[in-house]
């Protein structure tokens, strides 16, 4: 047997994943060399790269800014989300009025939202946690929702059997059920959360990866822009990961997270 | 415990109306096991749903002891047992059956610990384990001590091993019914198979289809262990044939 087939499956998929990375960067540098592209149009990798390292700090503190926003405005939208959908599937009456609601605030184009906060609260990071809280909430409150209502009906039998209480199935049956949609809601927002904090930051900040893309962009420096868009990209991976990484573990009942040996 | 159904009618409407059940008077003693065979869509399982107050008849009622399903219910007077083991996959062995136990040994006088039941299933190796890491077989084992543990006087089982393949349902069937002389319930049990019927019931009631009604029924007296070569099986296996084949043909004239 050779040894990449003995090899655990998600560190290949790793090494597969850095040398496509590294190909497409190969190809673009090649690109850019060859045809003699302006920088003011597109940077070679190397070019912003080094954009990149020379101007470590200054990059680190933006991306400080913009992750701990993303990261609050999850939270808030996540916690939010969760404690909604669990009302409306405990008090089902409510559902149509409330999800009404939800649908005409997830409708609101967020990108005319955002400087509206700006103007009333200012440069700060509170607009940011709120716009990205926004754009998070929903897909959670959906998806939890959904969860939480789709039980088998022979476990419900079951707990009907045994007299439960609606707030005994609630505890026992429906949250544990919701987990997973939590798992696939937190990946669709994560990255949301990176995309929201950059918008809002785009209406105006005092810092920030929004604020360096905007300035970048203002002075057609594109080096600069595409080092912060490398660092988002990068960013939004991790997030992704993480959370992967996080279901794997909490929610290992699901059919493709158990370990077959 | 004594349980009387009382003109049971039951109709299911979405969009049109489907009649499920129809006038159906049947008296029970306890400690008796009672097999329900009849072709799909006969109403048996609705019987075992309206016995388990999981829905309410459209007619008629269903009397435990005097008490209605209801209050059976609350009262913990009844096990139900379905094709699904409805096990919860986040919970492992020891953990489902502490749940089940949480909600169900505060109404009953019993003391039957998880250990207990886990030995008389034969899953005490697999306390640790996670459903997902046992077989069909084992599953449907673990709900069975799970039925075990409530010590109820009435278990309700549609169909429990139906999903599983012959040799185990076999097995399956056959330590139910050692565990069954054990805590002597009146076990309700929805069947396709007519062999099983014959080997465990003390009572077999068949059910002609559409509305459902009950086409016959049958005190089984043969002594246990019974055997498909005795001259009482094969008729009694004859007559509910016959019963079944007919009523099938009524269907279709």
């Amino acid at each position: 047997m050779s040894e990449s087939t003995n090899k655990p499956k998600s560190t290949r998929s790793l090494w597969i994943a850095i040398f496509i990375i590294l190909i497409f960067f190969m190809i673009w540098e090649a690109v850019v060399v060859l045809m003699n592209t302006p920088v003011y149009l597109l940077p070679a990798p190397s070019k912003i790269f080094t954009t990149l390292f020379t101007n470590g700090s200054f990059y680190a503190e933006a991306t400080a800014i913009t992750l701990s926003e993303a990261l609050a405005g999850l939270v808030i939208g996540v916690v939010a989300g969760v404690l909604l959908a669990s009302v409306l599937v405990l008090l089902p009456g409510l559902e149509d009025g409330v999800m009404t609601l939800a649908i005409f605030i997830k409708s609101t184009p967020l990108v005319a939202i955002a400087p509206l906060l700006t103007l009333w609260l200012g440069f700060g990071v509170l607009p940011k946690i709120i716009i990205t809280a926004l754009l998070t909430f929903f897909p959670v409150l959906v998806n939890i929702i959904s969860g939480m209502q789709r039980v088998d009906p022979a476990f419900l039998d079951l707990f009907r059997s045994w007299n439960a209480t609606r707030w005994e199935i609630f505890r026992y049956l429906r949250a544990p059920t919701a987990v997973p949609y939590g798992f696939t809601a937190l990946k669709i927002t994560a990255p949301l959360a990176l995309i929201g904090a950059v918008v809002a930051e785009w209406t105006g900040a005092s810092g920030g990866l929004g604020r360096v893309m905007w300035l970048a962009y203002s002075n057609l420096n594109l080096p600069f822009l595409f080092a912060a868009i490398f660092i988002l990209a990068f960013a939004g991976m991790l997030f992704y990961r993480v959370i992967v990484w996080l279901e794997t573990r909490i929610v290992f009942w699901q059919p493709n997270n158990i370990n077959h040996e | 415990m004594r349980i009387t159904i009382d003109t049971l009618s039951h109709t299911f409407y979405n969009g049109q109306a489907t009649p499920a059940l129809q006038n159906i008077h049947l008296s029970f003693e306890s400690g008796k096991f009672v097999a329900l065979i009849g072709s799909s869509g006969c109403g048996k399982s609705t019987l075992l749903r309206l016995m388990a107050n999981l829905i309410t008849p459209t007619l008629g009622s269903i009397h435990y002891n005097g008490h209605s399903s209801r209050q059976a219910v609350l009262d913990g007077q009844i096990a139900w047992l379905s094709q699904s083991p409805a096990l919860l996959p986040w919970l492992n062995v020891e953990k489902n059956l502490a749940l089940a136990q949480k909600f169900t040994q505060s109404n009953s006088p019993s003391r039957l610990s998880i250990g207990d039941a886990l030995a008389l299933v034969g899953l005490t190796a697999a306390s640790q384990q996670y459903p997902f890491t046992l077989s069909g077989g084992m599953q449907q084992r673990l709900a069975l001590a799970r039925v075990l543990l409530q010590h109820a006087p009435v278990w309700l089982m549609d169909e429990p091993f139906a999903a599983l393949d012959e040799l185990t349902r076999e097995k399956l069937t056959e330590e139910l019914w050692q565990i069954w002389q054990v805590q002597m319930p009146a076990v309700f049990w929805v069947t396709h198979n007519i062999y099983e019927a014959i080997k465990l019931a003390d009572r077999i009631l068949v059910f002609s289809p559409q509305p459902g009604q009950i086409a016959a029924d049958f005190q089984v007296e043969m002594p246990y262990p019974r055997h498909e070569d005795q001259v009482q099986f094969q008729n009694l296996l004859g007559q509910i044939r016959l019963i079944l084949q007919q009523k099938e043909l009524e269907q279709h004239v």
